[in-house]
């Protein structure tokens, strides 16, 4: 078994580097053929699927841009192939013969032929920018590629003559995704906020786009009999809780839930989403179950990523009640397979845990590879993610920083001494040059600033000195988010110049300096709330298309709203012309 | 004054150590040493000694930080002064619980004088920020009765509940043989029981409430009032306040008692076992909590290192504080003029002055703190003693706040903690209740409370404890000794080794001290140890909730019962409020309100600083779909109000029952510079989210209860928070017309509801 998956992954290595010189065009793969032993690199692995009836086991690692195969039966990893830069999803179609692989960096899907453990015949294909999620359809020709910072979905053709058929525009970043391939409708959701939209694949119609009360959506299900979509998500209790001792410690201001949908709800763009829905609130005082991820469901029981809290929770159908079982670091997502097993991939600690659902115990743990020391960035990253920083461990930093952006939400953070003036959750992306921090821009030092959010906000123990630098040496990696019109390449450089010279025309430049469009100074823009704050530091505008709601109340929807109904320091009125070629501008921040 | 005086610093500093000299001596020896010498140790010793059992006394009585300390002192003045001249007995408990209370009691009738006068002469608003504890009428009333029992019955109970002396301990200090102090101490809880049923009593021993009462006791005696009231007691002329040395003054012959617990006697009277004592193992809430009460006027600017202002000085700066937190905050501010002539006026009726006849005149020229410093500076009685400022200082806020509606009060950092602590219901401990098994010579756990950390760990009611982090309690039977063992800060754990009674089998627990949840819903009628059944109606499928107060954690528990109830199959719920006492915090009321709401507006907040404000709920609603009916009565606390309200503007509740005594009003805490202490300001109106309505509350339905309907539902209530029934009685629900009315609402609800059909 094992010299025959090194056999076929090592012919994989050769078909695919003939395959780069022939085919210029679909640019650079780095496919190598397994190393014995394997190498010693970090993995982090997310997402996974099985095949051949569950006898393996594939793996997609983000960090190292390969796919783990695992032989379920000896729980062994037989082979490795580089496939990308880094990866984020992964899925085998329903017959069992394609396997797509999503490489994030390099914006591209793979698509190999699976033969038991083989894969092979990869097919190389550009996408777009940032592709976060892979759905395929029911005879595997067909897959749905959620594109996070151009905010679309891209549709694909995977047959004879591979290519994108369509784009379809979002107004979110999509993440999460789930197929119903009878009715070809795809159901996405935000990958930072609450918004869920459902898109007509075939007529590449966007039919409905609601807002959840909710944020972080990292996991989408459906209930066994296909009437239910199950959600795993936060609720941010914007409105009523605050980050105080209280509210945090009794769950007032974190909900981690898992939310039953009605799918005639969902599917009819007139219903109210909410109706005859349910939530099922996760974790308890004391036991906090930060960041639910992703969510599987068999006949009787719902899997449960506690991402934050390196557990899974099961639910047992009859009884309603949940077990909670301890598993690796960061679990992201469970797969089902037969004989009771599930698999869950802990991302943060390169294995892949066996769980028996009969008895809900662990009954292996099978490392991907050797494993690495980490280093600062490494630790800080693990930090970032971990909701046992928080009291009880109701979130994380990740939480409402949701992969280093915003959530979008607004929190009553107490932050600099206000209360029941909840601000928008600032993003973190680019986070090093937009100093001094917070709101009121009061934090001088960024590593202060961490230090006081772990405190008050997420009233946990604190940290020490050390992991105040790993968090800081970690959020210093992340780096803006791409412009929205670069993300779609559809930047028109003479209106954004033109943009450029409303925007200097404007003095907007004169508390948004270039480069980081931000500067050190608070102002008081009119903006001030009811608190008595007035004065606010500027966020920077990189990235600015991508970080809406506006101000620090949230209350403009639209970089369009700002500049119109909020107008927001304008100096001199602006034509229509003015204020889409500012816009284009901004949107190419 | 105190900041010149070295010996002060130094006694200061000695007090903040913990004195072990002298500690083993008796308080007649003490006290003895004391006269004779006028040895500081000895008294700091008999201070910590007995500085638990004399503020409980104060602050049960007052319920006044300020007030309380006054009493404090002025106490242990009177035994400074008198320890010369009386023949002790080997302890002293006895006489300063009767000091203590006629020196409370005095305070507390000078203080009902006040507020008779107040309440002449201006409309009282209710509390939002601070309410009442409910469990104090029980806690006056348990030491009042004691107070009335004579001296045989009375000491034993004191020494037994209060010291958690043992047999032997006790009597040898009464100088009785063990078998008379058994029987005396069984006479005497027997007396005290048949007293306080009288009063009515007799089942209502809030349990948890008074433990907490208790707490606050222990919380309350900070190093910073054991020194001032060592200042007090060694030098009265010197450094005592004119309010305790006139305290002291009142006080006069020697009686009494002892430090009562009254927690343990409150579970005495609720029928447990003669000869077991209660505990609470915590402390960890006050442990490391630094907050002491300074007696702002005997140390004016002293964190500052400046030398010591001239009292009115201080005076002016405090009082223009309040002036600017007033007008800046105040819903409806008054005149700063009126209530500086107010203030005034109350200042030099203390100072025993007339009337300046341009007095009106000057006080319109106050326009800043210099002016109203030199105002005062020419009023002040040239002759006063500096002990004189406190009172006049009290007399010029006394005067000030009768000029501002809804009068403000005052109160310490301290005062303010404790409320939180309780209102946030993270009580800290290994939630055990505890008691000596006299055959077996050990502690015995009697109950473990309910999502307690000891029961989480594995403890059962009647668990006998061998040892405590590898120390051997045999023989030791002294449960106030095994409390102190118990007890740490939250998150430290302590390994206890049980066993049952007759076993020889031993299981270790590790207890990681944690909040003790005080429930603030409970079910219809117990089903075993600590369990609740929830269904009114199995039938209709209509579930019971008494929702005995709102704060931090009711909403919480409100989720975990919505999951509970669901799986049995309710689909309709009654909402208990009568009785409902809240903490008072707006904060919570709107995360209840909002929590059993989908999205709709709950109330609005006006006040004068900003913008009316439009609270509203998430999208998340409890009980989504069920028909929900809610009993009210004469609440009067405008949390619940609140909530009440958002509940019948949003049609989302029948209400069943009688009106509210609630009215709006909303009252914020503001901290006063350079000193310890926060005023609470009327700040706010809760205006309805259907603004054709106001406040009271007004039920849907009017129902009614008889007096003795009333006192039975009242009761019955009241006995749910027990941990376990006193024997002999049952929970059956009483005749209550109001219940079965909302039953009836519900049913015909259910009936023709649309959340019926979509149930499950």
């Amino acid at each position: 078994m094992g010299s025959r998956i090194a056999a076929s992954v090592a012919f994989v290595g050769v078909l695919l580097s003939c395959l780069d010189a022939s085919r210029p065009a679909e640019r650079a793969i780095a496919a190598e053929p397994a190393r014995t032993p394997l190498e010693a690199v970090h993995r982090r692995p997310v997402a996974g699927a099985l095949s051949d009836d569950g006898k393996w086991l594939f793996v997609a690692n983000q960090r190292s841009g390969t796919v783990s195969v695992i032989d379920a039966a000896s729980r062994k990893v037989e082979g490795e192939v580089r496939v990308g830069r880094k990866l984020s999803d992964l899925a085998i179609a329903p017959d069992g013969k394609r396997l797509v692989v999503v490489d994030e960096e390099a914006g591209e899907i793979v698509a190999f032929r699976l033969q038991g453990s083989t894969m092979d015949k990869p097919i190389r294909l550009a996408v777009g920018s940032s592709p976060a999620n892979v759905q395929l359809s029911a005879d595997g020709d067909r897959a749905v590629v959620a594109l996070q910072w151009p905010r679309r979905l891209a549709v694909v053709d995977l047959g004879t003559a591979p290519r994108v058929l369509k784009t379809i525009d979002l107004t979110f970043a999509p993440r999460a995704q789930l197929l119903l391939s009878e009715s070809h409708k795809v159901i996405v959701a935000d990958a930072f906020g609450g918004r869920i939209a459902v898109v007509d694949v075939n007529a590449g119609k966007l039919e409905s786009d609601r807002q959840l009360p909710v944020h972080n959506i990292r996991g989408l299900a459906l209930s066994t009999d296909r009437t239910r979509l199950l959600v795993s998500h936060q609720v941010l209790n914007s409105s009523r809780g605050s980050t105080s001792r209280d509210d945090v410690h009794w769950g007032n201001l974190i909900t981690n839930g898992l939310r039953e949908l009605q799918l005639t709800s969902l599917l009819d763009p007139k219903a109210d989403l909410l109706r005859r829905s349910r939530l099922h609130r996760l974790g308890e005082v004391g036991r906090g179950a930060g960041d639910p991820a992703g969510v599987t469901t068999l006949p009787g029981k719902w899997i449960v990523a506690l991402a934050g809290v390196d557990e899974v929770g099961i639910r047992d159908a009859e009884t309603g009640s949940w077990h909670r079982i301890a598993v690796g670091r960061r679990p992201t997502t469970a797969i089902p397979g037969p004989d009771d097993r599930a698999y869950v991939m802990n991302t943060l600690d390169d294995s892949v845990s066996v769980l028996d659902l009969k008895t809900n115990k662990v009954v292996a743990e099978i490392p991907l590879g050797p494993q690495v020391k980490s280093n600062v960035v490494d630790r800080g990253e693990s930090l970032f993610h971990d909701a046992r920083l928080s009291h009880d461990g109701w979130f994380s930093c990740h939480s409402c920083h949701t992969d280093g952006h915003s959530n979008g939400r607004l929190a009553d953070t107490l932050g600099d001494g206000s209360h029941g003036t909840p601000r928008r959750v600032l993003t973190l992306l680019g986070v090093k040059d937009t100093g001094p921090w917070a709101w009121n821009g009061g934090m001088r030092e960024l590593d202060a600033q961490v230090r006081k959010s772990v405190a008050t906000t997420m009233q946990g123990a604190g940290l020490t000195t050390v992991q105040e630098g790993e968090l800081v040496a970690y959020m210093k990696t992340l780096s803006p988010p791409p412009a929205l019109a670069r993300a779609r390449k559809t930047m028109d450089e003479a209106v954004v110049r033109r943009g450029r010279e409303v925007f200097e025309g404007q003095g907007c430049a004169n508390c948004h300096v270039p480069p980081t469009y931000s500067s050190s100074k608070t102002y008081d823009v009119g903006s001030g709330e009811e608190g008595g704050n007035q004065s606010f530091n500027p966020p920077s505008l990189r990235g600015v298309s991508q970080a809406g709601p506006y101000f620090h109340n949230g209350r403009a929807a639209t970089l369009e709203q700002v500049v119109t109904k909020h107008r927001h320091q304008l100096k001199t009125d602006l034509t229509k012309e003015n204020v889409s070629d500012l816009l284009a501008f901004l949107e190419s921040l | 004054m105190a900041t010149g005086n070295p010996l002060c610093a130094h006694l200061h500093l000695r007090t903040l150590q913990s004195i072990a000299g002298g500690s083993d001596l008796s308080d007649r020896l003490l006290l003895e040493r004391f006269a004779a010498t006028r040895d500081e140790d000895a008294f700091v010793t008999l201070i910590k000694r007995h500085g638990a059992l004399v503020w409980g006394v104060c602050w049960r009585s007052l319920r006044h930080t300020q007030d309380a300390e006054d009493c404090f002192q002025a106490t242990f003045v009177v035994l400074a002064r008198r320890a010369g001249s009386i023949r002790w007995r080997e302890s002293a408990a006895n006489w300063l619980y009767g000091v203590a209370s006629r020196v409370a009691a005095e305070a507390k009738a000078k203080r009902m004088r006040l507020r008779a006068r107040e309440q002449r002469e201006s409309v009282r608003h209710e509390e939002v920020v601070v309410t009442e504890d409910a469990t104090r009428e029980l806690c006056a009333s348990i030491d009042q009765e004691l107070k009335n029992l004579p001296a045989c019955h009375r000491e034993p109970l004191v020494l037994r509940y209060l010291e958690g002396r043992s047999t032997e301990q006790a009597a040898r200090l009464l100088g009785w043989s063990p078998r008379t102090f058994e029987r005396r101490l069984a006479q005497g809880l027997e007396r005290l029981r048949g007293r306080l049923s009288r009063r009515g009593l007799s089942h209502s021993g809030v349990l948890l409430a008074i433990a907490l009462s208790d707490q606050n006791t222990r919380a309350a005696v900070s190093a910073n009032l054991e020194a001032a009231t060592l200042r007090s007691a060694l030098s009265p002329g010197q450094h005592v306040s004119a309010t305790v040395l006139a305290l002291s003054q009142t006080a006069s012959r020697g009686v009494v008692m002892t430090k009562l617990n009254l927690a343990s006697l409150a579970v005495l009277l609720a029928g447990m076992t003669v000869g077991s004592s209660l505990l609470f193992g915590n402390d960890g809430a006050s442990a490391g909590d630094p907050a002491g009460i300074v007696v702002a006027s005997q140390q004016p600017n002293a964190s500052e290192g400046k030398p010591a202002d001239a009292p009115e000085a201080a005076l002016a700066r405090r009082a223009w504080a309040i002036l600017e937190i007033v007008e800046k905050n105040h819903l409806k501010p008054p005149s700063r003029e009126g209530v500086v002539l107010k203030g005034i006026q109350s200042f030099l009726k203390e100072a025993g002055a007339a009337s300046p006849e341009d007095l009106a005149q000057r006080v319109r020229g106050v326009t800043s703190e210099e002016k109203l410093h030199s105002l005062l500076h020419d009023l002040w009685p040239r002759d006063a003693a500096a002990s004189k400022a406190p009172k006049l200082e009290a007399a010029l806020f006394d005067g000030m706040f009768d000029g501002i509606p809804g009068r403000p009060h005052l109160s310490t950092a301290l005062a303010i903690k404790i409320q939180e602590q309780l209102r946030g219901n993270r009580y800290v401990g290994t939630g055990v209740q505890i008691g000596v098994d006299e055959k077996e010579k050990l502690v015995q756990i009697q109950i473990p409370f309910r999502r307690g950390p000891a029961r989480k760990a594995g403890a059962k009611p009647g668990d006998l404890i061998v040892e405590v982090d590898g120390k051997s309690t045999l023989g030791l039977v002294n449960a106030e000794e095994m409390a102190k063992m118990l007890r740490g800060p939250e998150g430290t754990t302590v390994v206890i080794v049980v066993r049952q009674p007759g076993e020889t089998e031993t299981r270790t627990l590790k207890v990681v001290r944690g909040a003790i949840p005080l429930d603030s819903t409970f079910g219809f009628k117990r089903v075993g140890e600590d369990g609740w059944d929830y269904v009114a109606d199995a039938k209709a499928r209509i579930a019971y909730i008494w929702v005995k107060s709102v704060n931090a954690g009711t909403l919480h528990e409100l989720k975990q019962l919505e999951a509970r109830l669901e799986r049995d199959g309710m689909r309709a719920l009654v909402l208990d409020f009568r009785f409902s006492r809240g903490d008072g915090h707006l904060h919570d009321a709107g995360l209840l309100a909002g929590g059993l709401l989908d999205g709709s507006h709950l109330w609005t907040v006006t006040n004068v600083r900003n913008p009316p404000k439009e609270w509203r709920a998430d999208r998340d609603p409890l009980f989504r779909d069920w028909p929900i009916a809610v009993l009210v009565n004469e609440i009067e606390d405008n949390a619940q109000g609140a909530v009440l309200a958002a509940l019948q503007d949003n049609r989302r509740a029948v209400l069943v029952g009688e009106a509210t005594k609630n009215d709006g009003a909303v009252r914020q805490l503001f901290p006063l510079p350079d000193q310890d202490g926060n005023i609470t300001v009327l700040t706010g109106q809760l205006e309805r989210a259907d603004k054709s309505r106001g406040w009271p509350v007004r039920p849907d339905r009017v129902a009614g209860l008889t007096k003795v309907q009333r006192s039975e539902v009242e009761k019955w209530l009241t006995m749910k928070q027990l941990p376990v029934l006193p024997s002999g009685t049952d929970d059956r629900a009483p005749a209550d017309p109001q219940f079965d009315e909302a039953v009836a609402t519900l049913r015909e609800a259910l009936k023709k509801g649309p959340g019926v059909k979509e149930g499950k």
